[in-house]
């Protein structure tokens, strides 16, 4: 089952999740996507990424109070949850520790003895 | 910031969309998001593009997470693929017919594409300017002579005194258009030029490409564009050259200060030679700090509002100044000074009299729009004949799938995926099409216009192809799939299938289609018909063999005359201030107690004669008479709407702007607009001074040399101005191209509709055909003759076509009359009755052609083969 795997924009939306914390909800994660990579998303993307999420309990999320400014409607709120968490710090170990494998020689590569 | 007056409202029909497909759990707090987002988007770039953006983001929401329903389970997944794989299969098989289908389909949906790009350029005009939503123009609403006209034009002070009076109004400009001689070295050539407040370049957004937009501050600086830039440096960075600007015979040195960048295709305004509005003082003598005649001292005034501005109030506020203007001005008094969104000011510039904004004519797109929907229809009617005709050869394998076990609703799911696909298919042929072939020839038709489209980068041109996609898979495809799944597999099987009825509805479409066909090719053929109504046409005077020069003082206005005379290909020659077609007065005549405005054309003596314009009673204007300065010609409209006696008009004396003249003579109607505009009432006035026209009538032949001789004594004469002669007969060229190429685009139309009914023809009659197959070969066998095959197969097509045209002849009649009486409101006599023979022979012709192919086909066969294969 790949079912707990952490994939490429859901991490990213996890980690915005925690920047965000604890006012992340969907339209705020997207922007927040758009300006911190650049990247161009759709809203329905973010949503779909956010249930997906949930689904294999990285997330937790509550509704919040109604606002004048979303016409009415209650946003919901994300939150990471303790296994979201292990499965970020897992990427994250796992990536450090492969880019320090690395070599410096793969990183620079041959240079003849000049010095930059 | 916050408006509560304004309520925010996305899309309804895009809301309950979502609410149908999406999961009850989630709508909540998808909606939310969107209405932010619409918040936010609305206050950035307007409503339109909020609502298309609304729609885009809710079509992104159609994922499997938040469709409702149940979870889809892996079985009807197989299935769909064995849709997607029989309907592909189909498509193949049945060549002949998806061609058709996909090539009618294709066609009217590139130009819907066409259609959707001129109108989103419509609604997008003057949007790019930053603060496009905060700035207003004020408009003043002036009672002309009983009747109410908007003037796009403000006084002169307006806009200081509001500027220092609303502490709403961040920021003001005032514009004046002129045009004046532009000079660079031997480079001389008239200019548009535009004098403006500083603030021009900061209310706008015109980027600079070079030099520094502050420094429209100096008087003596000018921005120029960056075609002018080309036209007069070869080069874009020129800042610090110097111009000359030549006004009225006095020059006036100008140091470029600035390039602007070429402005987008989207604007419906621009600027050539952007100089500071102070220099209407030493270059006209206007005076700045006046109130003055709102009719010649008058400015295109826009401000920029803060976000707390209410518009009624200020509206409202603006009436004190009325009054000090309207003093000076009495006869055309200001009712009101009104603002107007730069948003809508080019969509509104033909209700406006100058506007600044050059808007075109939504009503044309709206025609345009109307027409490709038609076009749609057709196409449509095309497909859902074809595909309830090509059944015919599926049923056997519609009746296996359902005694297997095949559920109707799965039978519909069938059809509607090979729809779909079809759908999709001719979706994305004809986006190319139209990106790639139509708009460039739109381009070509309309010179001057850029009109492009990135496909596959704006995300408003996907939706619009999306939607269409999915509205046209639906209405193609639900007839015939729902038509065919209701077919009971026994009857089938047992053969026993009843044949009436199915056909009913396929000849309906088809006269239908003849029917819409007609009307087009009517329409093609009376727009074609136009240009040569025009050219036939009696303009009222001697349109050919005039040259026309300009001249900018007394100076040039002698030696063009001394050159005429010395000429032996001239045959005659006069000065005049005005000039027929070109530019003319607007006078005030009074009658008893009315007012009634004409056109005055102020003439030297020798003008009518030269031009030729017809005298029907009295005398023209005669040098030797110093009195007839006093006197005026009037045209035969003149007589018909004052209600004068015509026996008696000689020696009458009228009061024309608060002077007594005397009529001397009439003449007859001449053309001074085109024909879409209703002769009114016109009269010459003499005036053998400050001529700004000389008008040389040449030998039958010799205009273009006579322009040679013309042209090479000017630039030795006169190297300061440039020389700007034209025939009399190219004025209304402008017009001409218009229509012609409004012409060129109803052929189009016509041609299109043409192929399109043929092409559903063709593919009904083959089907048609192929089904009594039998009943013919049998009748061959039997002894029938050819003919008799061909009547029976033409018949049909005939009484069909007999329906259409029974429909079609008096509504296109009465369509048509009633257009053109809005279009050529002097022209008397009705349609001609010859585009409708045209169209009913070429209609006729394309049938017979369409079936004769079949009809060959059958005459040719061997009737024993088909009858044998069983």
């Amino acid at each position: 089952m790949k079912g707990t795997q952490l994939g490429e924009f859901e991490e990213l939306v996890l980690l915005i999740i925690g920047v965000l914390y604890p006012e992340a909800y969907g339209l705020n994660i997207r922007q927040e996507i758009i300006t911190q990579t650049g990247r161009k998303v759709a809203i329905g993307a973010v949503h779909s990424a956010l249930s997906r999420l949930q689904d294999k309990g990285f997330v937790k999320s509550e509704l919040a109070d109604a606002t004048h400014e979303r016409g009415g409607r209650r946003k919901r709120l994300f939150q990471i949850t303790a296994s979201g968490k292990r499965a970020m710090e897992k990427n994250h170990e796992l990536r450090n520790s492969l880019f320090n494998q690395i070599s410096d020689l793969a990183l620079k590569g041959l240079n003849f003895g000049e010095t930059n | 910031m916050k408006d509560p007056s304004k309520k925010i409202s996305p899309p309804k029909l895009a809301d309950q969309f979502l609410n149908w497909f999406c999961k009850k759990e989630l709508v909540e707090e998808i909606e939310g998001d969107l209405f932010e987002l619409y918040k936010d988007q609305l206050e950035l770039r307007g409503w339109f593009r909020a609502n298309l953006v609304y729609w885009y983001h809710v079509f992104h929401f159609l994922r499997p997470f938040a469709l409702r329903g149940k979870r889809k389970q892996a079985n009807s997944i197989i299935m769909y693929r064995s849709y997607l794989k029989t309907g592909i299969r189909n498509l193949k098989r049945q060549r002949l017919a998806s061609f058709i289908n996909v090539f009618g389909l294709a066609t009217t949906i590139a130009i819907s594409v066409v259609v959707y790009v001129l109108l989103e350029r419509q609604f997008t005009l003057d949007q790019f300017h930053q603060e496009a939503d905060r700035i207003y123009a004020i408009q003043s609403d002036i009672d002309w002579n009983g009747r109410d006209e908007t003037w796009g034009k403000t006084p002169l002070l307006l806009g200081q005194v509001l500027l220092d009076e609303v502490p709403q109004i961040e920021e003001m400009t005032r514009v004046k258009v002129t045009s004046g001689i532009v000079r660079f070295d031997d480079k001389v050539f008239n200019e548009r030029i535009t004098f403006a407040d500083p603030e021009y370049l900061s209310l706008f957004s015109f980027p600079l490409m070079y030099g520094e937009s502050s420094a429209l501050v100096s008087k003596s600086s000018v921005i120029i564009s960056e075609r002018l830039a080309l036209k007069y440096f070869d080069d874009q960075e020129v800042v610090g050259e110097e111009v000359k600007l030549i006004i009225d015979g006095v020059s006036h040195l100008f140091q470029v200060a600035g390039v602007a960048h070429d402005f987008p295709d989207n604007a419906s305004f621009s600027f050539d030679f952007l100089v500071n509005l102070d220099n209407l003082e030493n270059i006209y003598g206007t005076k700045l700090a006046q109130w003055d005649d709102v009719r010649n001292e008058s400015v295109f005034t826009f401000i920029e509002l803060d976000g707390s501005a209410n518009l009624n109030v200020l509206e409202s506020s603006l009436d004190k100044h009325k009054a000090v203007s309207n003093e000076i001005n009495q006869d055309w008094p200001i009712q009101k000074f009104r603002l107007e969104p730069l948003t809508s000011l080019a969509r509104n510039a033909q209700f406006i009299s100058e506007p600044y904004a050059s808007g075109s004519t939504p009503q044309i797109l709206m025609m345009f729009a109307i027409i490709s929907a038609l076009l749609l229809i057709s196409a449509c009617f095309n497909y859902i004949n074809i595909s309830v005709s090509m059944t015919q050869k599926r049923l056997n394998e519609i009746a296996v799938r359902k005694v297997v076990g095949g559920q109707r609703k799965q039978l519909v799911a069938q059809f509607m995926t090979e729809n779909f696909l079809l759908c999709l298919i001719a979706t994305i042929v004809g986006a190319v099409i139209g990106t790639y072939l139509f708009l460039p020839g739109v381009n070509a038709i309309f010179s001057g216009s850029n009109y492009a489209v990135n496909l596959l980068q704006d995300p408003y041109i996907m939706v619009f192809l999306f939607g269409l996609f999915l509205i046209l898979g639906l209405v193609s495809g639900a007839y015939p799939a729902l038509y065919i799944s209701a077919f009971k597999p026994v009857d089938i099987l047992k053969g026993k299938r009843q044949k009436a009825g199915n056909n009913r509805l396929s000849r309906f479409f088809l006269t239908i289609q003849f029917f819409l066909t007609f009307v087009a090719i009517v329409s093609g053929l009376l727009f074609t018909s136009i240009n040569e109504f025009q050219s036939e046409k009696d303009w009222g005077y001697n349109q050919e063999n005039i040259l026309v020069v300009p001249v900018d003082n007394q100076e040039q206005a002698d030696e063009m005359l001394k050159l005429a005379a010395q000429s032996p290909r001239i045959l005659g020659s006069a000065g005049s201030q005005s000039q027929i077609g070109l530019s003319q007065n607007q006078g005030v005549v009074k009658l008893l107690d009315e007012r009634m405005t004409v056109r005055s054309f102020t003439v030297g003596a020798g003008y009518l004669e030269t031009l030729g314009v017809r005298l029907v009673t009295g005398r023209t204007f005669n040098k030797a008479f110093s009195t007839d300065v006093q006197h005026v010609i009037v045209n035969e409209n003149f007589l018909k709407k004052s209600g004068m006696d015509p026996s008696a008009i000689e020696m009458t004396s009228i009061e024309l702007d608060g002077e007594n003249v005397t009529i001397i003579g009439v003449v007859e109607d001449f053309r001074f607009d085109d024909f879409f505009t209703p002769m009114t009432p016109a009269l010459f006035r003499l005036n053998d001074n400050g001529y700004n026209y000389i008008s040389f009538k040449t030998v039958s032949g010799g205009l273009t040399t006579t322009e040679q001789v013309v042209m090479n004594d000017w630039a030795n004469l006169f190297p300061d101005s440039p020389y700007n002669g034209f025939f009399q007969e190219e004025v209304f060229d402008g017009f001409f191209e218009s229509t012609g190429a409004l012409n060129q685009i109803m052929q189009f139309v016509a041609f299109v509709a043409i192929v399109l009914s043929a092409m559903g023809l063709f593919g009904l009659a083959s089907l048609m055909v192929m089904k009594k197959i039998k009943e013919y070969s049998i009748r061959k066998v039997l002894g029938a003759k050819g003919g008799h095959i061909v009547n029976l197969i033409s018949k049909q097509f005939l009484i069909l076509m007999g329906m259409a045209l029974v429909l079609g002849i008096p509504l296109s009649y009465f369509l048509f009359d009633f257009m053109f009486e809005q279009i050529f409101p002097d022209s008397l006599d009705g349609l001609s009755s010859v585009p409708f023979l045209m169209a009913i022979i070429l209609l006729g012709g394309v049938i017979f052609l369409t079936i004769s192919s079949h009809i060959i086909q059958l005459l040719r066969m061997n009737p024993v083969k088909n009858l044998r294969l069983e």
